[in-house]
């Protein structure tokens, strides 16, 4: 690594094809990742997890559509990932424990309050739903799952929420705003 | 399209939909993004090996011409002779260095163990692991599958390699003592080709497994792909 932009990436003097493409698509995954997660810490160890298998084989495979791919690596991860997040990370982690992603939106507390109500796929289908805009289809395809597995999750991971937003929402924190009731 | 108790599960809730935007737009990332994805590949590859070779096999660097060997990973190895007598299992696994000789993994070693984290019955070949602190002194070798996976028999056409997923059903995995100036470490990852056929394997009292591979298999280490081709009966 060679220089830092005042963007918030840093950039090499000759910065590779993997390069760009992570500091391009990574925004957006770490968008979907707080969608999966709802813990914006969980939420970059599945960008950084995402991006390394990425990484890795980036000009040894060939990926037609990068970024989709991406999100179906973190979607599938997300969902394995409380066994192999558990295994892995606290190696992963050392030297590793001040935040690295910093709240500059605000944040619908009883949206992350529910999330973590959740299972995994529940939160998967219904980040796939709300974030990815896929339809049923495009998330049983993401899943690896059944259209009907889908269904029954984001039926059931959408009445959680209603039911949470109905006796705790709605309250808005972070960003500039700091905490408040809307 | 079914129904939830707000709609279908087609249709997204407005306030949903609003809350999610805000999530998705509420994280800046590091500012040192890459160099934290670099070392995330680094420290997989270093997990990559130790499985594949244990804590003394880290940063494995071509070794000299030295006789002594170490099993294990002890700061002051003990030495030992080097024996190549095979020790019960047959094998002619064999890679093919770039000058056209041959190394022949001899003695290799046939165990089972119980994943702890997936509650999988692994079956695991090896051959002796002889390094002194970081530094190979001789190739290495490590076959490991899923039982349930192998025991009826199976053929896998390299690459297995699922991105996506941390269960693989195999690895295959060998490391030269060549190709300086670290030495070579190959698995049957991206970007290998060739197959790998598990004619038997079980678990009990005497672990058995018979093996036949012809294999191109690829570099870890950006290094280059080397010929793994023969077959292991064990015991």
């Amino acid at each position: 690594m060679d220089t830092m932009t005042g963007t918030g990436a840093p950039t090499r003097q000759h910065p590779t094809d993997f390069d760009t493409f992570a500091v391009a698509q990574t925004p957006s995954l770490l968008g979907l990742a707080h969608a999966l997660t709802g813990n914006p810490h969980d939420a970059w160890d599945l960008v950084q997890e995402t991006l390394a298998r990425m990484g890795e084989r980036w000009g040894r495979s060939r990926f037609d559509e990068p970024a989709a791919y991406a999100r179906t690596v973190m979607t599938r991860l997300n969902i394995d990932r409380i066994r192999r997040l558990r295994r892995e990370l606290p190696l992963l982690r050392q030297g590793d424990a001040a935040p690295v992603v910093e709240l500059v939106g605000a944040v619908d507390t009883w949206l992350v309050e529910a999330l973590a109500t959740l299972s995994p796929r529940q939160r998967t289908a219904l980040a796939l739903r709300y974030v990815e805009d896929l339809d049923v289809r495009g998330i049983a395809t993401r899943m690896g799952c059944s259209e009907g597995t889908v269904k029954s999750l984001l039926s059931r991971g959408t009445a959680r929420l209603k039911e949470h937003a109905g006796t705790h929402g709605p309250r808005v924190r972070g960003g500039e705003h700091g905490e408040d009731e809307r | 399209m079914s129904t939830t108790e707000g709609g279908t599960t087609e249709e997204r809730d407005p306030e949903i939909a609003g809350a999610y935007d805000r999530l998705g737009r509420s994280l800046d990332g590091p500012v040192d993004m890459l160099v934290r994805v670099e070392h995330r590949m680094r420290v997989r590859r270093r997990q990559r090996v130790a499985l594949a070779g244990g804590a003394s096999a880290l940063a494995l660097v071509v070794a000299g011409t030295t006789a002594a060997l170490t099993l294990g990973g002890d700061d002051q190895p003990s030495t030992l002779h080097v024996t190549d007598e095979p020790t019960g299992p047959v094998s002619t696994l064999a890679f093919t260095r770039a000058d056209g000789s041959t190394y022949t993994f001899r003695d290799i070693e046939v165990t089972c163990k119980k994943d702890p984290d997936s509650a999988r019955q692994l079956v695991t070949a090896t051959s002796p692991r002889k390094v002194r602190g970081e530094t190979l002194l001789e190739p290495f070798l490590m076959f490991q599958a899923s039982l349930d996976e192998v025991e009826d028999g199976r053929t896998f056409t390299l690459p297995v390699d699922d991105v996506a997923t941390s269960k693989l059903p195999m690895i295959l995995f060998f490391a030269t003592d060549e190709g300086g100036p670290r030495a070579n470490e190959l698995s049957s990852a991206q970007p290998s080709t060739g197959t790998v056929q598990v004619l038997h394997a079980s678990c009990g009292p005497t672990p058995s497994l018979d093996l036949k591979v012809d294999a191109k298999l690829g570099s870890e280490v950006e290094q280059s792909s080397m010929r793994l081709t023969g077959e292991l009966h064990a015991p």
